[in-house]
């Protein structure tokens, strides 16, 4: 992933903002869907995102559904309904983060 | 361009080789190379099919196989951990309270019929131990669901053997203090209290194990 260090705090919550939008993914889906968002710019390695999916279904966020498609299973993950009220809280916390990096890069210097 | 049956077996077999043997990370990592070389294949159609795996290999990382499994197992064990604590400590809030100490009265009141307590208790980790052949028995029955084995009903089963190391250690136990402490009832009480915690770990481990393959089977669609 692109500047781990930065991103590796909002990997959950980039996962929940999509599955809200999309209802529900599979994980190759949501790597090449944050790919084409950021155009090319954030690449999500297997190796951080099957464990950050795995720790949301463990929490109860995620709930799972396999389905038979192109002759092998596969698993799509979808929010659950505490899932659904999380992703309210975590991106408020994620916008309330942007905004204070925002400052403090970028201060409006008032006189 | 799409992968045939037999190409996707031989990618499952491929990601087994990694000593994936738990089939619902099976499915998933299968899932994700086949779908990366899929996408190869589109862009390249003149490649061959192993040019194409050799080509996923390098975009995937033969590290990662093994990185995910280890770290699903430790999310899964601390899940089924903090499950099996809320559900003990559920035991140990009103109304069920109650119970839990009614229990352990009971079995400390029992204990003035036998004249060797230390004896008494050993005859109370034993039929813990006997309870605890339930939980063997749910291994047994679970250990494969249609012949496959899932990471997530493993570990879910490992928690049954904290009350069988539980029973073996006050066994052990009360022998080292048999001698000296034989007179006295009450410093035999934190075993009573230990029995009554090392039963409800077998219940909710039990509850617990069951639970989890039932969502299999129903992930899954499985008998």
């Amino acid at each position: 992933m692109k500047n781990s260090q930065l991103y590796k705090g909002s990997l959950n919550t980039i996962i929940m903002k999509l599955l809200e939008e999309n209802g529900k993914m599979y994980g190759y889906e949501i790597t090449q869907k944050v790919k084409a968002i950021t155009l090319g710019e954030l690449n999500i390695t297997e190796g951080a995102l099957y464990p950050a999916l795995h720790k949301l279904e463990a929490e109860g966020l995620l709930d799972v559904e396999v389905e038979k498609v192109d002759n092998r299973l596969r698993k799509y993950y979808k929010l659950t309904e505490s899932g659904t009220k999380e992703t309210v809280n975590r991106l408020a916390e994620l916008e309330d983060f942007i905004r204070n990096m925002q400052s403090l890069v970028s201060p409006k210097l008032e006189f | 361009m799409k992968l045939t049956i037999a190409q996707i077996v031989y990618i499952s077999n491929y990601v087994r080789s990694f000593n994936i043997k738990w089939f619902e990370l099976q499915v998933e990592l299968t899932d994700h190379f086949v779908s990366i070389m899929e996408e190869i294949w589109n862009e390249n159609p003149e490649l061959t099919f192993h040019q194409v795996k050799y080509h996923a290999e390098q975009r995937f990382g033969r590290n990662y196989f093994k990185e995910v499994e280890e770290k699903r197992i430790k999310e899964l064990r601390n899940e089924h951990k903090r499950i099996q604590l809320k559900m003990v400590s559920e035991y140990l809030k009103l109304p069920k309270i109650v119970l839990s100490l009614l229990m352990v009265f009971v079995v400390y009141r029992l204990s003035f019929y036998f004249e060797d307590i230390a004896n008494y208790i050993k005859i109370l980790y034993v039929i813990l131990l006997g309870v605890s052949v339930f939980t063997i028995l749910n291994w047994y029955r679970y250990r494969k669901i249609d012949g496959k084995r899932f990471l997530a009903v493993e570990t879910a089963l490992g928690l049954n053997n904290k009350a069988i190391t539980f029973s073996y250690f006050s066994i052990v136990l009360v022998n080292s203090f048999k001698e000296t402490a034989y007179e006295s009832y009450f410093i035999y009480f934190p075993f009573y209290f230990l029995w009554v915690l090392g039963l409800l770990l077998i219940i909710t481990g039990y509850q617990i194990t069951n639970k989890v393959a039932f969502s299999i089977k129903k992930q899954y669609q499985l008998t």
